[in-house]
């Protein structure tokens, strides 16, 4: 068994010789965070698991191709976002086919994700553009910093600067909407 | 007086992400004392920011832990040697390949012309070296015993 001592790095590079323990323990102390962050995206629980899973499956297959193992949690946020985003679209052309039928509703589980995520904020990501809801996600519920958002992204640390301040005015201007609406 | 409130509102976004620079710090402070406008902007960004700060996080399905398992014990190691080397000959062979074979072609097309050139060449001297020179040579006269010889140039 993989010590928790061991570094984030440390473990990439035992993956890298094909250690399963490593794997695992990585598995442990992010499929959390990445699950969250997927379900925040798509608010669909099931199609969530499917890209955790999707995602780590990479991760095992391709770990020698991670330049930098300093780097692994933004790289495996990058894989997860990009087929999280590949989802959205997928499920927007799948909408627009089938217009009374919303996706996961049948699943126990999506409907409690959809319980859990009735809070406030959750309700206005849901009013602001998809672009601007993921980086809010990566900054204030993952905690990246710009230099690590631009990692993932792939976009540079200015324009996650100036994306992200849109995103901020958008969502403050969503949230006076409707708490003036409340009061 | 707008602008000036935006270019503010852009630093507000940054010192809520914690991000701004120590310099721009007081300006903000000093800003939000007499705008109300950014002050509201500021008020609602920290809010939202504390939220989500305080939602609750997600935590993955039991169902998860049991199909990513699967994943190591499905593919070994050695499968995974040979995705390596498919990187490898991918990253290494991808780009230099055709860029080599350009090269290659560029330098044996150059080489065929220079080798033609330099075949040819020593023909196209000969016939220029070749000049017809016409000299005539003086006529000398000599007359009597002891006379001079007379050249004449014509």
């Amino acid at each position: 068994m993989i010590r928790q001592s061991l570094s984030d790095s440390d473990l990439v590079r035992n993956l890298r010789s094909g250690s399963r323990d490593a794997f695992e323990e990585l598995y442990l102390r992010h499929k959390d965070a990445l699950y969250d962050y997927c379900s925040r995206l798509l608010r669909d629980g099931a199609r969530a698991e499917d890209i955790v899973h999707d995602s780590f499956l990479t991760i095992w297959n391709d770990a020698q191709t991670l330049k930098d193992p300093g780097s692994f949690r933004s790289w495996m946020f990058s894989i997860a976002r990009h087929r999280a985003l590949n989802a959205i679209r997928d499920r927007k052309s799948f909408d627009e086919l089938s217009e009374d039928s919303l996706p996961g509703d049948d699943d126990p589980h999506s409907i409690l994700v959809r319980n859990e995520q009735s809070d406030l904020i959750s309700d206005l990501l849901e009013m602001v553009r998809p672009a601007y809801k993921d980086l809010i996600v990566l900054k204030d519920y993952e905690n990246f910093s710009y230099a690590d958002i631009a990692n993932i992204t792939g976009l540079s640390v200015a324009s996650v600067r100036v994306h992200l301040f849109r995103a901020r005015k958008a969502l403050a201007k969503a949230y006076s909407k409707t708490h003036g609406e409340k009061e | 007086m707008k602008k000036q409130c935006t270019e503010y509102e852009f630093l507000i976004a940054q010192y809520v992400d914690g991000e701004i620079e120590e310099v721009s710090k007081t300006d903000v402070f000093l800003h939000l004392a007499e705008c109300g406008s950014c002050r509201s902007f500021w008020e609602a960004v920290t809010e939202l920011k504390l939220q989500a700060a305080k939602e609750k996080r997600m935590t993955a399905p039991a169902g998860l832990d049991r199909r990513v398992a699967g994943i190591a014990k499905a593919n070994t190691p050695a499968r995974k040697s040979h995705i390596v080397w498919r990187n490898l000959v991918r990253r290494r062979l991808f780009v230099p390949a055709p860029v080599a074979i350009v090269l290659a072609l560029v330098l044996l097309v150059s080489g065929a012309g220079m080798a033609f050139a330099w075949i040819q060449k020593p023909q196209q001297t000969r016939e220029v070296i070749e000049p017809v020179v016409c000299i005539k040579l003086p006529t000398v006269e000599v007359r009597g015993e002891h006379a001079q010889p007379k050249q004449a140039f014509r």
